[in-house]
C-alpha cells in the first residue's frame, strides 16, 4: 500500500469552516499589499488570514472580531477594520477548497510559531530544529520541517509536511575574520571562510543573522576591519537615526552590546546597501558541496526514518494542530486509493542489432533491479544502438603537468577502451600534458576541433568559461585536477627493472572502474552517441522541453523525437539561448517562440516527417506570455513542416521537486515503510500527477524525491503523460545501472543549465 | 572572431549541428562596444535599455514608431545623474587647471558647481511651469523630476545639490586626497579621457577618471558621488585596469586602483591581480554576448522582445516610463 507524508483535514471532503471579513482599506489595494495586512496580522496577534476571493478583503480564521490594525512604510499604508460578517468556506465549493487548504495551512504556521521553539528564516514554511543533530568539523547539522497544503480532489485538504536537513557553522563571522591569532591562523580561517561559503566559485556567502527576536538570511558583503560596533557612526535605520551601530542594538533590541564588537557588512534582501551588523551575530550557511565527508550523509534520510520524524512533529503539535476550535487532523497518513496510486510499467528497452532488454513482467523489486543492470550488460555485448557515421577517431586528454602522467595515460586508454568497445569504431587517445592552460588552448586550436576530456586545476569560473569559450567548436567533457589526484594516491606502481622510465600497474583504486566509466558513458553522449533506446512507440512522438536556469541567464530547449520502428527513429538536440531579462523566471515571448522556431527548424532541414504529436514540458510553470510563445511557434511549426496539421500539441508544467514537498512510499506494515518502486504514481487530481522515477529497486540512500506534472488545459491524459515522462526515465545512459529521476530530455537541459551556471562570472558589478 | 551569442558556444550533445548546416545571418554585426553605463542599464532593465540604445537612436529602429518623443525623453537627465556630471565636469577641470600650474580655489568650484546647477533648476522649472520650452541647444538640463512632476521634485533637486557641494568639498579639503590632486601635475597624467581597447572577443570603451604614474605604480581612480558601497569586485574599476594596462604598457601588478566616494571622503584600494583581470574580462565578454543576442531585435525596433524590469525603485528613475509596457 502507498502511503504519503500527507494529514488530511476532518472531517475530508466535507469540511466546513467560518472565517471573520475583514476589510483593507489602502490607497492602493494590490495583492502584495493584502499579503502583507495577512502577515502583519500572523505576526502582531498569531491570527491566520488569506486574501479573499473578491481580491479585496481577507478572512481571518478567528470566532471574534477582527483587532483594528495599521501598517505603513515610507510611500504606502493600509488600514485592517474587522467587517463585522463571517463567511462559511466549504470544501465542496470548487474554489472555496484552495483558500481552506491555505488557511489551514497558516493556522497551522501560526500554532508552530506560537507554540513551539522551531525558528525560521528564509521562508516562513521552513521551520528549524534549535539543537543540530550531529555536528562535525565546527559545522551543525539542524533539521528542518517544511510545510504546505494541498486541496485534494475527493479527498479533502492535505497537510503536507516534509523533513530536511541544514547545515550552519558554529563559528560566528567574527571568529572567521579574528585578528587576535598568528598569521598563519589568521589565513587558515580567512580560507576556510572562502570554501565553506564558496565565494571563489561566485557565491556570495548566505550568513544566518541571530540577534533579538528573529533570525534573519543575509549575505556576506565584507569584513569591516577595523570598524567596532561603537565606531560605526550616524547610522540610518527604518527612518531612526543613530548615534552608532552599538547605540541601535540598545535603543531597538534593548541589548548593550561590547563596544569593541567587530562588524561585518551584509545585504539583506529587499535592502539596497549592505548594512553593518555585529559579526558574532553572524554564521554562515553551508551548502552541501562543502561539507566534510563526516556530514556529507545527513540529510540523507530514508523513508522510515522520515516518517518517523513526520510523526514526532505531529504528536508535538498535538490534539488541536490549527488552535483551539479549529479542525482536527486524520491519525496516520494518507494511503490514497488504488485507482489513484498507480504503478507505470518500464518500457522495452532496444539495443544495437535489435536486441531488447524487456520490461519486467511484475512488481518484483529483484526483477527490476535485473532489469537495470541488464542494460549495462547488454551495452556492453552489443554496443550503442545508434553511433554517428563521421564520429571522431580521437580521443584529446589535456592534462596538466602537475598530475601524474601514468595515471593520465590509464585514464585516457580505459575511457578510450570503452569508447571503443561501445561504438564498435576504434578510438584512439591523446594525452597531451600542458604547463598553462593559455598553451593548452594553442596546442589544441592547432587540431580540428573534436572531443576533449580536460583536466584543469582551476574549478573558477573564469577558468571554464574561457575553456568553453575559446574551445567553442569543441566538445569538452571537464575533470577536475583534485579528483584526479585523490584517486591517484591509491594507485600503485612498480618500475620496470630493465627500463626505470616505463612502469607497471600493480593496482587501482577503489572506486577507479566507476569513475572511467562515468567519464567514457559521458564522453560517448557528448559524441552524439544513442547507446539504447525505447522499444516501442510512446504516446507523444515528440517531447520538447523549456527549462530556465537557476541564475535565469539563460534558458535551454531540448527536443526528442522517439519514433521507434520508423525510418528515423530517434534525434535529440538542445540549445541554450541567452535570457536576457535574469531578473524574471519568465521568457521573453518573442525571444522564446523564435528559439523554438530555430530548434525545429534545424531538424526539419535535416529531413523529417512531420511529427504528428507533442508534449512540451516547461520545468517550473509556464508563466508570463510564455503560452502565446508556444501558441505562436505552433501555427509556425506547422507551416515549415516540422507539425502535421493536425499535430496534437500538449503543455505540461514539469516541477522538478514535487512543488508541495510530497512524498510517497510503500506501507508494508502498521508503522514500517520502505521506498516506492520506480514508477508509482499519484494522481492527485485530473489534471496533475505526482510520479516517483527512483525507489525500491536501486535507491540506497535518502527518500525518492518525486516530480510533479500539472497539466496546462483540459482533455490532457495525465497518465500517459506520466507514462511517457516515466518510459524517458530509462534512457539513463549516464548511470545505467541506477533509476534516473528526470527523463532524458529534461535531464540534457539541467545538465547544460548547469555547466553554463558554472561558467557565469558572478560577484562582479 | 565574432563574440556571437551564447548558443553559438557548442553544446554538449549537439546532434543535429553536425547533420544540417545553418544558413548564416544575412549580416553580421560588428562587436557592439561594451561600456560599464551600457552593461549597467542592460543588467537595470532591459526596456530601458532598448530606449536607449535603440528605439531613441536616430541611426537604428528605424520601423520605431516612438522615435521623436523617445528621443526627446532621452535628452531628458536626473538629479543623480546630472550631480555626478556636473561633479566630474568641475573636477575635471580643476585637475587639467592644476596641470597647466594654476589651482582653482574651493570657492570658486562650489560657484561654478552650483551656478550651472541653478541654470538646470530654472530650467527645469519654467518648463514644469509651463513657461519653458525644450531648447535642443540649452547648455542646462531638464531633470526628470520635474518634467514627471514629482511632489517632492525641488526637495530632491536641494538634496542632490547639498550633496553635490559636500563632494567637491571633500575633494578638495579633504587631506588624505592631497595625494591623488597632486598626482594632476604628471605629464603623463589622463584626466577623464576616453580609451578604447579592441580584442579579438571584445571592444571596450572606458571613461578613466583619472590615471597617473607615481614612481613604479600606475595609479587608477573612480571618483564617486556617493557614499561608500558594497563590497563586489568593482567591474567598472578593473575595466579601466585592462585599458589602463594597454595605454601606460604595464602589467597588472603595476597598477593601484582606488574607488573615492566624495560624499563621505572615503577611499577603497583594490589590488589588481592577473586572477581579477580574467574574470573581468570574460565577464565583459559574457556582457558583450548577452547584449549580442537582443541586438537585432533592437535594430529591427523590435521592442516586445525586450523585459521591462516592473521594478518601482527603476521604473521611477526611468525617463521612458510613459512608453514601458509593464504588462
Amino acid at each position: 500500500m502507498i502511503e504519503t507524508n500527507i494529514r488530511i483535514v476532518e472531517p475530508g471532503v466535507n469540511l466546513r469552516l467560518h472565517a471573520r471579513c475583514a476589510e483593507v482599506v489602502t490607497q492602493d489595494l494590490s495583492h502584495d499589499l493584502l499579503q502583507r495586512a495577512c502577515g502583519n496580522l500572523q505576526k502582531r496577534y498569531g491570527l491566520a488570514a488569506v486574501v479573499a476571493r473578491d481580491k479585496s478583503s481577507i478572512l481571518v480564521a478567528t470566532s471574534g472580531p477582527v483587532p483594528k490594525m495599521v501598517v505603513q512604510a515610507d510611500d504606502w499604508r493600509l488600514e485592517v477594520k474587522d467587517s463585522g460578517t463571517t463567511r462559511e468556506l466549504c470544501f465542496a465549493e470548487l474554489d472555496e477548497a484552495q483558500l481552506l487548504a491555505q488557511l489551514l495551512e497558516r493556522c497551522l504556521l501560526a500554532q508552530l510559531e506560537s507554540g513551539t521553539k522551531l525558528w525560521t528564516l528564509d521562508s516562513f514554511r521552513n521551520w528549524y530544529v534549535p539543537q543540530p543533530f550531529e555536528c562535525a568539523s565546527g559545522i551543525a547539522a539542524h533539521r528542518r520541517f517544511e510545510v504546505s497544503s494541498i486541496a485534494i480532489e475527493g479527498v479533502g485538504v492535505g497537510l503536507v509536511v516534509d523533513v530536511g536537513t541544514a547545515f550552519f557553522t558554529e563559528q560566528t563571522v567574527a571568529d572567521f575574520f579574528r585578528d587576535d591569532v598568528l598569521a598563519e591562523e589568521k589565513t587558515r580561517l580567512q580560507r576556510r571562510f572562502e570554501r565553506l561559503s564558496e565565494r571563489q566559485h561566485g557565491q556570495k556567502g548566505t550568513l544566518v543573522y541571530d540577534f533579538g527576536r528573529d533570525k534573519h538570511k543575509c549575505y556576506f558583503d565584507s569584513f569591516a576591519n577595523g570598524l567596532t560596533v561603537a565606531t560605526v557612526n550616524g547610522l540610518r535605520i527604518q527612518g531612526q537615526t543613530y548615534a552608532s551601530l552599538q547605540e541601535y542594538y540598545k535603543r531597538k533590541h534593548g541589548v548593550d552590546v561590547d563596544g569593541d564588537a567587530p562588524v561585518a557588512k551584509v545585504s539583506f534582501p529587499g535592502i539596497n546597501r549592505p548594512q553593518p551588523v555585529i559579526a558574532s551575530a553572524l554564521r554562515l550557511r553551508v551548502m552541501n558541496n562543502a561539507l566534510p565527508d563526516a556530514l556529507k550523509q545527513a540529510d540523507k534520510i530514508d523513508p522510515q526514518s522520515r516518517r518517523d520524524y513526520l510523526e514526532m512533529f505531529w504528536t508535538r503539535l498535538g490534539d488541536a494542530p490549527f488552535g483551539r476550535g479549529l479542525p482536527m487532523v486524520a491519525k496516520g497518513f494518507w494511503c490514497p486509493s488504488r485507482d489513484r496510486a498507480i504503478h507505470i510499467e518500464p518500457p522495452g528497452l532496444v539495443f544495437a542489432g535489435g536486441q531488447v532488454v524487456a520490461a519486467p513482467a511484475n512488481g518484483h523489486i529483484g526483477e527490476h533491479r535485473a532489469y537495470y543492470k541488464e542494460r549495462h550488460s547488454l551495452l556492453n555485448d552489443a554496443g550503442c544502438l545508434k553511433v554517428p557515421p563521421a564520429i571522431t577517431r580521437v580521443l584529446h586528454v589535456a592534462v596538466p603537468r602537475g598530475a601524474d602522467e601514468n595515471v593520465a595515460m590509464q585514464l585516457a586508454e580505459q575511457v578510450t577502451a570503452r569508447l571503443s568497445k561501445w561504438t564498435r569504431k576504434e578510438i584512439t587517445p591523446e594525452l597531451m600534458m600542458y604547463s598553462t592552460l593559455d598553451e593548452a588552448l594553442t596546442r589544441l586550436r592547432r587540431q580540428p576541433p573534436g572531443m576533449v576530456l580536460f583536466i584543469f586545476d582551476d574549478d573558477e569560473p573564469a577558468t571554464y568559461f574561457t575553456l568553453a569559450y575559446e574551445l567553442k567548436d569543441w566538445r569538452i567533457k571537464r575533470i577536475t585536477l583534485a579528483t584526479l589526484q585523490r584517486l591517484t594516491l591509491q594507485f600503485q606502481f612498480a618500475r620496470n627493472a630493465n627500463d626505470p622510465r616505463s612502469v607497471s600497474l600493480i593496482s587501482v583504486p577503489r572506486g577507479w572502474d566507476a569513475f572511467i566509466e562515468m567519464n567514457a558513458l559521458d564522453v560517448l553522449q557528448h559524441l552524439d552517441c544513442v547507446p539504447w533506446s525505447l522499444a516501442s512507440r510512446p504516446h507523444y512522438e515528440a517531447q520538447l522541453v523549456i527549462d530556465v536556469g537557476a541564475d535565469r541567464r539563460y534558458f535551454a530547449l531540448s527536443l526528442l523525437i522517439c519514433r521507434p520502428q520508423s525510418s528515423d527513429p530517434f534525434r535529440l538536440e538542445t540549445i541554450v539561448p541567452i535570457k536576457s531579462d535574469h531578473k524574471q523566471e519568465t521568457i521573453n515571448h518573442v525571444i522564446l517562440c523564435d528559439e523554438i522556431v530555430k530548434l525545429c527548424q534545424r531538424m526539419v532541414r535535416s529531413g523529417l516527417d512531420p511529427i504528428k504529436s507533442m508534449l512540451i514540458l516547461r520545468d517550473g510553470h509556464e508563466c508570463g506570455r510564455e503560452m502565446n510563445a508556444v501558441v505562436e511557434a505552433q501555427q509556425k511549426l506547422i507551416s515549415i513542416g516540422f507539425l502535421a496539421s493536425v499535430a496534437q500539441v500538449h503543455t505540461v508544467d514539469f516541477h522538478k521537486t514535487s512543488a508541495k514537498g510530497i512524498r510517497l512510499w510503500e506501507r508494508i506494515r502498521d508503522c514500517e515503510v520502505r521506498h516506492a518502486l520506480e514508477g508509482t504514481a499519484l494522481l492527485l487530481d485530473k489534471g496533475t500527477v505526482v510520479l516517483v522515477n527512483t525507489g525500491a529497486a536501486t535507491l540506497r540512500q535518502g527518500t525518492a524525491e518525486p516530480l510533479m506534472l500539472v497539466a496546462r488545459g483540459d482533455g490532457i491524459d495525465m497518465i500517459a503523460v506520466a507514462s511517457d515522462v516515466h518510459a524517458f526515465c530509462h534512457l539513463n545512459w549516464s548511470s545505467p545501472r541506477v533509476a534516473q529521476r528526470l527523463p532524458l530530455a529534461l535531464k540534457r537541459t539541467d545538465d547544460e543549465l548547469k555547466n553554463r551556471a558554472a561558467q557565469e562570472i558572478g560577484r562582479i558589478k | 572572431m565574432l563574440p556571437g551569442n551564447m548558443a553559438q558556444q557548442g553544446t554538449l550533445f549537439d546532434t543535429a549541428a553536425l547533420l544540417a548546416s545553418e544558413p548564416r545571418p544575412a549580416r553580421e554585426h560588428s562587436l557592439i562596444e561594451w561600456s560599464y553605463s551600457r552593461r549597467e542599464l542592460f543588467e537595470r532593465c532591459l526596456m530601458w535599455y532598448y530606449f536607449n540604445y535603440y528605439g531613441a537612436k536616430a541611426g537604428t529602429a528605424k520601423n520605431e514608431p516612438r522615435k521623436q518623443e523617445l528621443r526627446f525623453l532621452k535628452s531628458l537627465s536626473n538629479r543623480h545623474l546630472r550631480a555626478g556630471e556636473i561633479m566630474h565636469l568641475v573636477i575635471r577641470t580643476y585637475l587639467k587647471q592644476l596641470k597647466d600650474g594654476q589651482e582653482w580655489t574651493l570657492d570658486r568650484l562650489l560657484r561654478w558647481a552650483r551656478d550651472i546647477y541653478n541654470a538646470d533648476l530654472r530650467y527645469s522649472v519654467s518648463y514644469q511651469q509651463g513657461r519653458g520650452t525644450t531648447d535642443p541647444r540649452s547648455r542646462s538640463k531638464l531633470l526628470s523630476e520635474f518634467y514627471f512632476n514629482l511632489p517632492n521634485a525641488k526637495l530632491l533637486w536641494e538634496e542632490s545639490a547639498a550633496r553635490l557641494v559636500k563632494a567637491l568639498t571633500n575633494f578638495v579639503a579633504r587631506p588624505e586626497l592631497e595625494r591623488f590632486r597632486r598626482g594632476a601635475v604628471h605629464p603623463q597624467s589622463l584626466i577623464e579621457e576616453t580609451l578604447r581597447l579592441r580584442e579579438d572577443h571584445f571592444s571596450l570603451k572606458g571613461q578613466i577618471d583619472y590615471a597617473y604614474p607615481e614612481g613604479e605604480r600606475i595609479i587608477v581612480i573612480d571618483w564617486k558621488l556617493g557614499a561608500s558601497g558594497g563590497g563586489e569586485d568593482s567591474l567598472q574599476l578593473l575595466s579601466y585596469a585592462l585599458v589602463a594596462m594597454k595605454h601606460f604598457a604595464c602589467p597588472s601588478e603595476a597598477l593601484d586602483l582606488f574607488k573615492v566616494h566624495l560624499e563621505d571622503g572615503s577611499v577603497f584600494p583594490y589590488t589588481v591581480r592577473d586572477e581579477e583581470i580574467r574574470r573581468a574580462r570574460a565577464r565583459i565578454i559574457q556582457d558583450s554576448q548577452r547584449m549580442q543576442a537582443v541586438d537585432h531585435y533592437g535594430r529591427n525596433g523590435v521592442a516586445s522582445a525586450f523585459t521591462p524590469c516592473r521594478q518601482s525603485r527603476v521604473c521611477n528613475m526611468c525617463p521612458f516610463q510613459q512608453f514601458c509596457a509593464k504588462e
